[in-house]
């Protein structure tokens, strides 16, 4: 019980902390937008990577928030029959429609991580100092690499998934109690 | 599995999940997932990471958190207050005329955010008991907010807009356009409708008297106070009807220019600016998820053929184009009533969106007309999102049933705007034409 708390806190923390990590990108993509901005149409200099970084931090953002977004419950939902019931219906609710969550879950995790593995192991021709390095890049101009992006992906939705684990487990305790989790 | 099969389990199970509370996106993802599963194999599943990706990384989506971010920070800017300060003084000696003031300073808010949130929130926090004290009947105070707060999805920038586009593959730009004189329509409805009211039985919303007045001076020094987001406005919507910029580039000329009008107003500091990138954080997590997951369900079904299987159903019905039209309204009145407006637009757009075509109506036209309809979408009781946010900031002794109730007249009025589009489609289509010539 105590190993299982100690879990269920530690991914509440890391969601919580990935989320302010977030609120940085966002305040990052701003940044660079009105960066790319000013140069633009105040000095006439556009940069050939101002778009697509902040293009590419808001998708890292996207990838990101999901668990963040669990966390607070945040996600939308259809509100006719679930939000008038009890607390302990609601619980029994959202135990029952787990698998489907979790089914999702599973499936955005896999494909995503064997997307971003091909993306990391993809030659791309890529080299430093004369060694060859793996993994893709954007095809423009900038040509960024692609896989660290692709990699929030997985991770996003590992986050999302252990977000979901301990939603299910508070979810099953009120369900049987009729209390909530402390 | 022939189509129509696939149709109502497809459609049956989703609406069954989604009625069981599980948020849309992971409602839509995982039944999206499993008929992938069943009627394609599990090779077919990478679709669910390219599909994602593929939008993580469009460009014209970024405009999304850009918007949502500035109307964040307008929020906290006292821009809202400004604004509504100078029509009130405006206006306040009509009969009615705080109400109407709530419409008007609504629909110039609308010109700058892009969601309903800001508007709603500050309006029902400063206007409301305003209102309230000067003995305003409660059902046209609330409705007032309700109805102009919503305009701000509707007038652009609009963040609903850009999700249609995008799903649509129409302009952005031409979309903006055509929402322009419909909102102004809408707004004018609203402003017209209290003060007839107001002015046929006083006692609704009686004028302010003359000594609570403000001098004429005063009155222009507080119209001196909105240039600076005008010049906003101008910049963000001129560069996309000039072509100039593209939609998510202004967002940008908006998200800066939004901070740097705060920072004018002494309003700029970094615990605010946080929050704002905080809840714009949220908000984000909200639209994108559920465009995430609807598209994982929309997708398999347009690739199993349900979007021709829609299409020639509509087609073979002998219902004639207008009678397409109409059953499509209906049906986005219904879904408007449970769903909300992203959902909407994810499960319906990829499937009306070639109907229209085919049918040969401008799609530019029907982009607006569906976003007009959606207005509907947030004041319908029992789950519009605009009756929560009221509810949120009302004094107690407003109840939920008088947020209700004042809502219905202000839904007929919406009602009568999608007629008016639908009638006279130029209303819609005259600007666009103007501004994008050639």
């Amino acid at each position: 019980m105590k190993l299982l708390k100690k879990f269920m806190v530690a991914v509440e923390k890391t969601n919580i902390f990935v989320g302010k990590l977030m609120v940085g990108v966002t305040l990052l993509a701003v940044l660079v937008i009105t960066f790319e901005v000013v140069m633009r149409y105040l000095f006439n200099r556009p940069t050939n990577w101002g778009h697509e970084l902040m293009t590419l931090l808001f998708g890292i953002q996207y990838a990101m928030c999901a668990g963040y977004a669990h966390y607070h419950r945040a996600h939308v939902r259809v509100d006719v029959f679930y939000s008038s019931r009890s607390l302990r219906t609601r619980a029994l609710l959202d135990v029952g429609t787990a698998v489907f969550f979790f089914g999702f879950t599973f499936v955005l995790l896999w494909t995503c991580w064997t997307f971003y593995w091909s993306s990391q192991t993809m030659e791309a021709g890529a080299e430093i100092f004369g060694i060859r390095l793996p993994g893709e890049r954007s095809l423009t101009d900038w040509g960024p690499a692609y896989y660290p992006v692709k990699f929030m992906m997985p991770l996003g939705a590992l986050l999302l998934l252990l977000q979901g684990i301990v939603w299910f487990i508070r979810d099953t305790y009120t369900a049987v109690t009729g209390r909530q989790m402390t | 599995m022939s189509i129509e099969l696939i149709t109502i389990l497809m459609f049956g199970s989703l609406f069954l999940i989604l009625g069981l509370g599980l948020p849309v996106a992971f409602a839509a993802g995982s039944v999206g997932v499993l008929f992938t599963l069943l009627l394609q194999g599990p090779a077919a599943l990478n679709l669910v990471s390219t599909r994602i990706f593929g939008l993580m990384v469009q460009y014209l989506l970024a405009a999304i958190p850009l918007f949502i971010f500035m109307a964040c920070i307008l929020e906290r800017s006292g821009i809202i207050e400004e604004v509504y300060e100078m029509v009130y003084q405006w206006m306040s000696w009509l009969k009615g005329g705080v109400a109407a003031a709530t419409v008007l300073a609504c629909t110039m808010m609308a010109a700058m955010v892009g969601v309903i949130g800001a508007s709603e929130v500050t309006m029902g926090v400063i206007a409301l008991p305003q209102m309230l004290k000067r003995q305003y009947d409660k059902y046209i105070a609330c409705g007032s907010i309700l109805a102009g707060g919503t305009l701000g999805i509707l007038i652009p920038p609009s963040v609903m807009l850009i999700v249609y586009g995008l799903v649509d593959n129409s302009s952005i730009g031409q979309l903006y356009a055509g929402a322009i004189l419909p909102g102004i329509l809408l707004s004018a409805f609203f402003t017209a409708y209290v003060l007839i009211r107001c002015y046929i039985n006083p006692r609704l919303g009686p004028p302010v008297p003359k000594e609570e007045q403000v001098s004429w001076s005063q009155k222009f020094k507080l119209l001196l106070k909105i240039i600076a987001p005008a010049i906003l406005v101008f910049l963000v919507l001129g560069t996309i009807f000039t072509g100039i910029a593209a939609p998510t580039e202004a967002a940008g000329v908006g998200a800066a220019g939004a901070i740097v009008l705060t920072a004018l107003q002494r309003k700029l500091t970094w615990k605010g600016t946080v929050q704002a990138a905080e809840n714009t954080l949220k908000s984000t997590a909200m639209v994108l998820w559920t465009i995430f997951g609807a598209n994982v369900f929309v997708g398999l079904y347009i690739m199993v053929g349900g979007g021709t299987f829609v299409t020639q159903m509509l087609l073979g019905s002998g219902l004639g184009k207008w009678g397409i039209i109409l059953v499509m309204q209906g049906i986005l009145i219904f879904l408007g009533a449970f769903i909300d407006w992203v959902g909407i637009i994810m499960l319906c757009v990829p499937i009306f969106g070639p109907i229209i075509r085919q049918l040969g109506f401008d799609p530019i036209w029907f982009g607006v007309l569906f976003a007009v309809n959606l207005q509907i979408s947030f004041l319908s009781p029992p789950f519009g999102y605009a009756l929560f946010y009221i509810k949120g900031v009302a004094p107690p002794e407003i109840q939920t049933v008088d947020i209700w109730k004042s809502a219905f007249p202000f839904i007929g009025l919406q009602a009568l705007g999608v007629i008016m589009v639908m009638v006279f489609p130029e209303i819609i289509l005259w600007l666009p034409r103007i501004l994008f010539r050639g």
